[in-house]
This record gives C-alpha cells, structure tokens and sequence, in this order.
C-alpha cells in the first residue's frame, strides 16, 4: 500500500495529517519520518494534529508509529478523529485514554 | 492399379515387347519407345541399353523381379522409374509374362508398360502433404508443451517449501517433454560443491543418476560440461554427440580402466544431445540447468536452447531466493524454539494444548510466545503474549518478558504486579518495542473446581466456553506493556468446572487485514465451535487452527498466531 497522507494547514502553528487506507508495517517508517520531517523543520508548525478517521486498517507497527510520535513530541503530536479500526486497536492495547487531547494542549 | 493400367490400355498409350533368351535381343515398339523417351526406332534391343535407362535407384528392384518371375516361370507386375535422355524422371508401371515353349523351358518374355507418373505424383503429394503436416503438428505439439512448462514452472516454484523442493519440482517438471534428462546444479554460497537435483521419467534412472553423482565428485576445474558452464557463463550447447566426439573427451581421461568404465556408462546412456544452460542471478552464477536428450533420439535445435535461457533466466533468482529463505528459516526456527517452553507440565485434572503457527514467510523470529509453568503445589501460571515487531530485538523482549514473569509469579507478585514488573523492565529498556501480554493463573480449589484469574495487558483477554457452549472473556483491556511509565489493568476472575474450555489466543485481531476479519465476535464464535463436543484440549486446538486456518490462511499471514487450550478433565478422567 503506498503511503496515503495529505497535510493541511490550520491555524499558524497546526498542521492537520489526514491519513486514509492502511496505517500498517508498510506505512509506519515513512509515516514517522513525514511527521519527523514537518516537526524538526524551524518555524511553524508547532503542533501536528493526525487524524486516523479515514483509516481503514491499522496494525501493531502503525500503533507504534503513533507510540513513537507521541514519546519523541510529546503533547505536540494529537491524534483527532479515529476510525472504529483504529479505536479497537487503541481500546485494546489500553492506549485510546492516552492518545485523547484532554485539554492537555498547551497550544490551545 | 488394374484399373489405371485399364484405361492406359484404352487409351493407347501402352508400349509392349518380347525378349527372346536363345537370341538375347528385345523387341520394343514405338509406343514403349516413347515411353522410354527414345526416337522411334532407336532403341538396340540390348538389355544393357536397357538397363541404363532405368531409374540408378531403383535397377537392383527391376531385376530382382523379373530374375524371380523367370525362374519361378510366373506373370510379374512392376512399377520403377526410368531416365530420359533429357534427364526428365517418368514413372512406369509394366507387366509381363514368362514364355514357355512345348517342352515348358523358358523361352523368354513378353509384356506391356504404361506411364502412370501422373498418378504416381499425386500419391508423391499425398504422401509429402501428410508428412509436413505430422511435422507441423509435431512442432505445434512441443511449442505447446514447451509453453505449458513455463506455466507449469512459476507454481513448481512457487509450490517449493524450501530450495532443494525446487529443484526437484522444476527438474521433475522437464522431463520428458524438454528433455530425457534434466540435472540442476546449484552452487550455495560459501558451499564447497554443488547440491544436484536429477529427474528422468523413470524413477529407477533417476536412482541410477544418483549413484553416478556420488561416484564422480564435481571437478571445478573440468574443462567442459558443468563446472565449464558455471565458471565461464556460458551456454554449452552439444546438438550430436558422436562416437568420435565420445571417444576425444574419454582420450583425456589418463587412468585407462576408468576410461573404459566411463564408455560404457556414455554408452549405456545413449546420449545424443546436451544443453547445459548457467543459472545467473545478481549474484553471479549460481548454478546451472542441463538438458539431456538420450534414448528418445531427438537432437536439440536452436529452439531448445532458447527454452532453457527462458528456463534459467525463470528459476535463477527463485532458487537463490528459496535458498536464502532457508536459511533464514532454520536461524528463526532455532531461535523461536529458546523462546517457547520445551514441554508441557503434565497437570492432574487438567488438558493443556499450544500451537504456534509461524507467520506466512517464517523467516523471521515471530514475536509471539506462551508459558505454562507452576507456581507451587496448587497454582499454575499460563502465559500468553505478542511482541511488537520481528527479529533479534523482538527476540530479546520476548526473553525479558517469560523471565521477568517468571520470577514474578514465583516471589509471590500479584497479577497486576507480574505485568508492572514487565513493564517497568521494558520500559528501561527502552527498545522502541513494545509487548501485549496476559498473564493467567489457574489455582485448584476442589476435585472438580479451578479459579482462574486472568490481567492483560493491550493483549485479547482469555476467553472461557462452559461445557454449556456460553463464552465468556474474563478481565478487560488493559495497557500494552514497555511504552508508557505506568500501566492500568483489571484483574478477572471466574471459576471453572469439568467441561469448561479455556482459550488464551495472539493475534489474528490487531494484525489481520480486512477481509480477513477475526474480529472479536468471530474469534468468539470459532471458539464455540471449537470447543463444542471436544474432550480434550487437543481437540478443540486443532479444530481451532482449522478454523482459523480457514479464515485466514497462513502464506496471508503478517504474525504468527499462538494457541493456549485448557480443558478441565471430568474428575473420573
């Protein structure tokens, strides 16, 4: 599957990942260097948003993909809307509370 | 043919003669004249000048017969063909008669002779159409087979379950239709000599070949044949061999009672044409693919040489690659099996099975793993869990994970305890991996009656099937292990009794790709089926991997999957 991605601009500091199909062994590398490259660069963004709602499957290298971003970025990496493959993964693995914003963004 | 000389007859154009032994002449009359093609009243009434007009190929039949007829004193029909002065070749067909006289001494004989080329052309064409036409079909016949080899090869190739399978499929698969023989040498890397893989038609050649192999080691350095082919690259191609041919390869051979064993094996296998082809991959040269056409006569042409580049140019890069998969096979195989306990406890009451299917490729070390061990005289522990990722990092996880667990359970740690401990072990680790687990145990209260009392952590929670058919999943989802400081889980509990049916399973859920969908309420649902009418754990094990197997099979598979069964044992069991 190839990588199947589109960034949009939100506001000055976030940028929207939406992230469609499969997020699996396939994608995950990529899908971290990707955000890797938006985050690294100077200037904005300051946070990136991922939305999983348009994923059709996610597997164990695409939860650590996400596991990944959130440990290197910390509250900078949200996750928005997920799809209910991505939620019974996440519901599953006990992850879904930590990936949830919980108004826990500084930014906002 | 009595019809045609009939109407030959009719239509005048009948020449006749007598020949008189006493006086040695022949009379012919004009009308055999001009069949013989001469000028009228030309011919000499000599046999000689006879004879020379006949057909060179056909004078030795002419006489043979009429020698016959005349000492047999029998009529006689011929059909030959004579040379006209102008070199035009006609056909006639004649027919003669003995003379006799009163005392019955032969006297000499007389006959007549028609033309019948034109009759004789048609059948010439006739016989030359169906000729090329059995050569067409002959051709079309092997185009075909050729093509339904190459189809055949991809699924001998992909068929294979290791290299040497490969071989013999794809060599099998040759012979007879490209060849009487087929050998493939392939040379591992690293290895000293080629491993062979010989098929003939007969099983009991193919033996044969065999032994030979054994007996004549492979000479890297022979300056034809095989090692000639892999070292230098090229195509060998033989289309006849003969004698001579035989006895100047044999001339080098210094010891001469080898020399002599070696005809007589070349003789015995009546080769006639070879085609020795180099298996080529990015690698270089790695082996070679030879064809041998023996007691089926046929001599190889351009067309066969073409075959076998298609050939090899087919099988190279598969054969390396099965090769390699090998390898990496029995690398993982030796390492998943230091990870997976080596044996079953035997518990009293209790029926316990484990499967473990490798994911489809099986050449890395899967990340899965399982653990039933005792904990003191009353309680077990069963362990089932999945590492996140494959090879030597997932490896050492998995290690840490059954030892920290381990040690866990037997210093007396509570559930939710065992999977911190793991946790907490992983996490300082800090290897970018990460483990679902869930950690079990089962504790005899009486004869009949197990407590079982189950934590998970981002693992697929056990699942009970009561003797009645009623599933239930003991526990709830908790976080998966080694990526956050800190872990939430629930501990279940619920008691078993005999008939009762206890299933800790891996994956299928978080790495199954739709429209493979072992979602939970399938998983449930094959659990059932699995578990209904079974005694033991065994049974509902295998009908379980037949469930899945069904669902979704293994060469689909991107993780392992991994089976723990309990079935509790009527007490009288």
């Amino acid at each position: 599957m190839t990588p199947n991605w589109e960034w949009q601009q939100r506001t000055e500091t976030s940028s929207v990942l939406i992230v469609r199909g499969d997020l699996d062994v396939a994608v995950g590398v990529v899908f971290v260097d990707a955000v890797d490259k938006v985050l690294a660069a100077d200037g904005p963004p300051a946070e990136v948003v991922i939305e999983l709602g348009e994923v059709d499957f996610i597997d164990s290298s695409g939860l650590r993909a996400l596991l990944q971003l959130r440990h290197n970025y910390g509250e900078r990496v949200q996750v928005g809307a997920i799809s209910a493959a991505v939620e019974r993964l996440l519901e599953l693995t006990g992850t879904l509370e930590h990936f949830r914003p919980g108004g826990t963004n500084p930014h906002d | 043919m009595h019809d045609h000389f009939a109407l030959a007859l009719a239509a005048g154009q009948l020449g006749t003669w007598r020949w008189d032994i006493a006086t040695g002449v022949t009379t012919w009359d004009v009308a055999l004249e001009q069949l013989f093609g001469l000028e009228p009243e030309t011919f000499d009434g000599t046999m000689d000048a006879w004879v020379a007009l006949l057909h060179p190929d056909d004078v030795s039949h002419v006489m043979e017969v009429v020698q016959r007829a005349t000492a047999e004193r029998s009529p006689y029909e011929l059909e030959h063909r004579v040379v006209w002065p102008d070199g035009s070749v006609r056909w006639l067909y004649c027919r003669g008669m003995v003379t006799l006289d009163d005392d019955g001494n032969v006297t000499g004989t007389i006959g007549c002779t028609g033309d019948i080329t034109a009759r004789k052309q048609l059948e010439l064409d006739a016989e030359r159409r169906i000729a090329d036409a059995e050569r067409v079909a002959a051709r079309e016949r092997l185009h075909r087979e050729r093509l339904e080899f190459l189809d055949g090869l991809n699924d001998s190739a992909l068929s294979a379950t290791d290299h040497r399978e490969l071989m013999r499929n794809v060599a099998g698969a040759a012979v007879p239709q490209l060849g009487d023989w087929c050998a493939i040498y392939f040379l591992p890397e690293g290895a000293t000599g080629p491993e062979v893989e010989v098929a003939h038609a007969d099983p009991d050649k193919t033996v044969w070949a065999e032994e030979l192999l054994h007996r004549y080691p492979y000479d890297s350095d022979a300056p034809r044949g095989v090692p000639a082919v892999i070292r230098t690259g090229q195509i060998e191609f033989v289309p006849l061999i003969s004698p001579e041919s035989i006895e100047r390869a044999i001339a080098g051979v210094e010891d001469r009672a080898l020399a002599e064993e070696l005809r007589s094996i070349v003789n015995a296998l009546q080769v006639t044409s070879l085609i020795t082809v180099p298996l080529r991959t990015k690698r270089g040269v790695i082996g070679a693919i030879r064809f041998v056409s023996a007691e089926s006569g046929r001599q190889f042409d351009d067309d066969d040489v073409a075959l076998g580049r298609t050939v090899a140019g087919r099988i190279a890069e598969a054969l390396e690659n099965t090769w390699l998969t090998d390898q990496q096979r029995v690398i993982a195989g030796t390492l998943q099996a230091a990870l997976l306990p080596p044996r079953l406890p035997d518990i009293d009451g209790l029926s316990v099975a484990v499967r473990y299917w490798a994911a489809g490729t099986a050449t890395e070390v899967g990340g899965d793993f399982y653990d039933v061990f005792k904990i003191d005289e009353r309680r077990w522990a069963i362990v089932i869990g999945d590492v996140c990722g494959t090879g030597s990092n997932a490896a050492a996880v998995t290690a840490i994970a059954r030892h920290t667990i381990r040690a866990a359970a037997t210093h007396g740690a509570h559930h939710h305890e065992v999977l911190a401990w793991v946790n907490d072990a992983l996490h300082a680790g800090n290897r970018d991996l990460f483990c679902t687990a869930t950690y079990s145990t089962l504790e005899r209260v009486d004869d009949e009656t197990w407590r079982f009392i189950s934590v998970a952590g981002g693992h697929p929670l056990p699942i009970v099937v009561a003797a009645d058919g009623t599933p239930t999943t003991i526990g709830r989802p908790g976080t998966l292990l080694g990526v956050l400081p800190d872990i939430q889980t629930t501990t279940g509990e619920v008691l078993l009794r005999p008939g009762d049916t206890l299933i800790l399973h891996t994956d299928g859920v978080t790495d199954v790709r739709p429209p493979y969908e072992l979602d939970p309420e399938t998983v449930i649902n094959i659990a059932i089926e699995a578990a209904a009418g079974s005694r033991t754990a065994d049974d509902v094990a295998t009908r379980l991997g037949q469930a899945v197997h069904r669902v979704l099979p293994i060469p689909d598979r991107h993780d392992d999957v991994a089976l723990v069964v309990v079935h509790i044992l009527q007490p009288s069991e």
